[in-house]
């Protein structure tokens, strides 16, 4: 946010756009912590689903990775996009608008979260990864909900996926065991 | 009954009521006229037996004085004189005595009691002559027989008894004259009683007569004006044209068969009257729809009138237009010639343009060519910022897969969460530096692309150009050849022209004897016109009539 009497910073190769991030980010680091704010802080990767956004525990996740080649599996659910070969496992490659009711976005995503979990190992297709952020997470509510909203630190809502409840749904059919 | 029987009977009843009256006044004016012979007659009679006696009476008082007298000279009486005497005596008696039978007759067939009275007086009467001539007679004889015996003295002294007896005949005459003379009068009497009585009878049968003739031809008159005048009311009514009814039948007479024929009549006339009504109707629309027609064709006569107008103008126009195309076309022919001389000077001018264009043209190919070595320099560059973007959005990757394993790291992965977080700071700054380079190029590239395309334009258009050139080039010419045909045709216009002049001459007398006969059809239809409102005037008044009769 432009103030006045703020220096116009600009760089070889960069926009405003990004010369504005970094300098907000040094901002942040460089800034004491807010004294009054002592709640705990749970760090979650931003994701985006066609124009939702969305935000998963970084705790919840083993990797984040470009999509490789996808292997369809005839008869499988409608949220089992296919398998992929990753790291010398078979990951099931999963389509979340399904168990998180949104239509299906226009273009498929490039990106994919490879989540912790032993079997089967799933892995969730996004449009694209945003960042890492820090959020006040008061937890899940233990209601059905599959999503809760979080405040981040600058200020922006986000829809924390609740990572059990979807593995949950996900796997309500038999899968591959990989 | 037929009506001529009942008038010829009632007639005939007249007729015979007349002639019955006319039958019994001839039947009592012959009684009259009988009886009143008869009276006349008879006393007629007795007054010549009455003077028959007086002169039988006289003639033998004359013979008796004859004798005396001759016997008073001869001193005795001839007896020529006394049988004359005598028979003059038996003269009188004879007389005396028929008097009497008459009287006695006559009282016998009198034919009134008053008549019968006077005969019996007569009677009576003559029996009283009778008894003086019974004196007289002999006292006569006896002074005969004197004188015949010569005693004169004795004769004349018996004279005195004889005048006696002769006055008293004389005055039973005068009786019996006075007897007959009432006799007459009630003769006369009875005469006119006869006649006061038959007078009577008659103007009483003439009455009855009357009466009858009154209710006889009252009856007829009745029976015949009766229905005459149902018919007359009946014909009436027809002539005001009420043709609905029909008269009653009185018979089979000749009336009745008047109001059957009647009857017919009305019939027949409800029939006509119906015809009538429903030809009047038909032709009263017959004559509109000729009316509307005429009025149409007077429309369509206007409108033809009004076309030959226009028609007319249109020609003058043209006449005015050609007139118009030869002046124009001379007014060209000559701008032709003056064309001839510019199109050689353009011509040289196109040919220095189309040099102009060629050189043009080599030098846009070329700046083309500079433009594409470019393209392909930035299609290069497009590809190297590819894989820089691809190591950066890796580097992003990277860095995310660090900060995730510094956080499964907890406390431990601090210090390697900071170095993930420079990493994905450097992998940002990356990408947004190939983001600000893929702008760039996109511009460089787009700013290639529209110089390229405007040096592909500027060479179609160097080539339209020269195209053009060539096609001036040839359009000049070809104008100057056209040119020069156009300068032949037109002067083959203008003597098109001037025929066609003539053939518009001709058609402007052609409309004017078109309008000539238009204007007279105008004049014919609008009579048409006036005839057929006319016909529907008069088929509106035949209606009009027409309704008068209610059938």
């Amino acid at each position: 946010m432009s103030m006045p009497g703020d220096l116009r910073v600009a760089a070889p190769f960069l926009d405003a756009e990004a010369v504005a991030a970094v300098l907000a980010e040094r901002q942040r680091a460089l800034a004491p912590p807010e004294a009054a704010d002592q709640r705990a802080r749970t760090r979650v990767l931003t994701w985006t689903l066609g124009d939702e956004a969305y935000a998963t525990p970084l705790a919840d996740l083993f990797e984040v990775a470009a999509i490789p080649r996808v292997t369809a599996v005839p008869g499988a659910p409608a949220a089992l996009v296919g398998l992929i070969a990753w790291r010398g496992a078979v990951l099931n490659l999963f389509d979340p608008a399904v168990a998180l009711r949104l239509a299906a976005p226009e273009e498929p995503g490039r990106a994919m979260l490879v989540l912790r979990h032993a079997a089967p190992r799933i892995a969730l297709q996004v449009s694209a990864i945003t960042a890492a952020a820090a959020v006040v997470d008061r937890g899940a509510t233990g209601g059905d909900t599959l999503t809760r909203f979080v405040e981040a630190d600058d200020g922006q809502r986000l829809a924390v996926v609740d990572t059990a409840l979807l593995i949950q749904r996900l796997l309500a059919r038999p899968l591959q065991e990989g | 009954m037929s009506v001529s029987t009942r008038i010829v009977a009632g007639f005939g009843i007249i007729t015979a009521i007349l002639v019955a009256l006319g039958l019994y006044s001839l039947q009592q004016v012959g009684v009259v006229r009988s009886n009143v012979d008869r009276i006349v007659q008879r006393d007629y009679a007795a007054i010549l037996e009455v003077d028959e006696i007086a002169r039988a009476e006289a003639r033998m008082r004359e013979a008796r004085l004859m004798a005396v007298m001759h016997a008073m000279r001869s001193g005795r009486g001839a007896p020529s004189d006394i049988a004359d005497w005598q028979a003059r005596a038996n003269g009188t008696a004879a007389a005396l005595a028929k008097l009497t039978a008459t009287a006695e007759k006559n009282r016998e067939t009198a034919i009134n009691q008053g008549r019968i009275e006077q005969w019996r007086q007569l009677s009576e009467g003559a029996q009283a002559v009778q008894a003086s001539f019974d004196r007289l007679r002999p006292a006569s004889a006896r002074q005969l027989e004197m004188l015949e015996s010569g005693n004169i003295d004795g004769a004349v002294e018996a004279g005195e008894e004889i005048d006696r007896h002769h006055a008293a005949l004389a005055q039973s005459l005068a009786q019996v004259r006075t007897i007959v003379s009432n006799t007459i009068e009630v003769g006369r009497r009875a005469t006119q009683d006869v006649y006061e009585s038959t007078r009577t009878s008659i103007l009483i049968g003439l009455l009855i007569a009357i009466a009858i003739s009154v209710v006889v031809a009252f009856t007829i008159r009745r029976s015949i004006t009766g229905p005459l005048n149902d018919f007359m009311s009946f014909a009436g009514r027809i002539g005001e044209g009420d043709l609905s009814g029909e008269t009653r039948i009185t018979g089979a007479d000749e009336l009745g068969q008047l109001g059957v024929t009647l009857n017919t009549m009305v019939v027949g006339l409800r029939e006509i009257a119906r015809q009538s009504r429903a030809a009047t109707e038909d032709l009263n629309a017959a004559a509109t729809e000729i009316r509307a027609s005429t009025q149409e064709q007077a429309a369509s006569v206007e409108e033809q009138l009004a076309a030959v107008q226009e028609t007319a103008a249109t020609v003058d126009e043209i006449t005015h237009s050609g007139a118009q195309i030869t002046l124009r076309a001379q007014e060209v022919i000559a701008a032709a010639q003056a064309t001839a001389q510019t199109s050689d000077t353009g011509r040289t001018a196109v040919h220095d343009t189309a040099r102009a264009m060629d050189a043009i043209r080599e030098q846009a190919e070329a700046v083309a060519g500079n433009i594409v070595a470019l393209s392909e320099k930035t299609q290069t560059i497009g590809d190297i910022i590819a894989t820089v973007n691809d190591v950066s959005e890796r580097s992003h990757l990277l860095a995310l897969n660090a900060s995730i394993e510094a956080a499964a790291a907890g406390e431990q992965g601090r210090s390697f969460a900071i170095v993930a977080a420079e990493m994905k700071t450097l992998a940002d700054q990356a990408k947004s530096a190939t983001r600000n380079v893929r702008s760039i190029l996109g511009d460089i590239q787009r700013g290639i692309n529209a110089s390229v395309m405007l040096t592909e334009e500027a060479v179609k258009r160097v080539a339209s150009g020269k195209e053009r050139t060539d096609a001036s080039q040839s359009a000049i010419n070809e104008l100057a050849t056209r040119v020069q045909e156009n300068v032949h045709t037109f002067q083959q216009i203008v003597a098109s022209t001037n025929q066609q002049q003539i053939g518009i001459e001709q058609v402007t007398i052609a409309l004017q004897n078109i309008r000539q006969a238009s204007q007279q059809t105008a004049a014919s239809t609008r009579q048409l016109d006036q005839a057929a409102g006319d016909l529907t005037q008069l088929s509106r008044t035949l209606v009009g009539l027409t309704e008068r009769y209610r059938v």
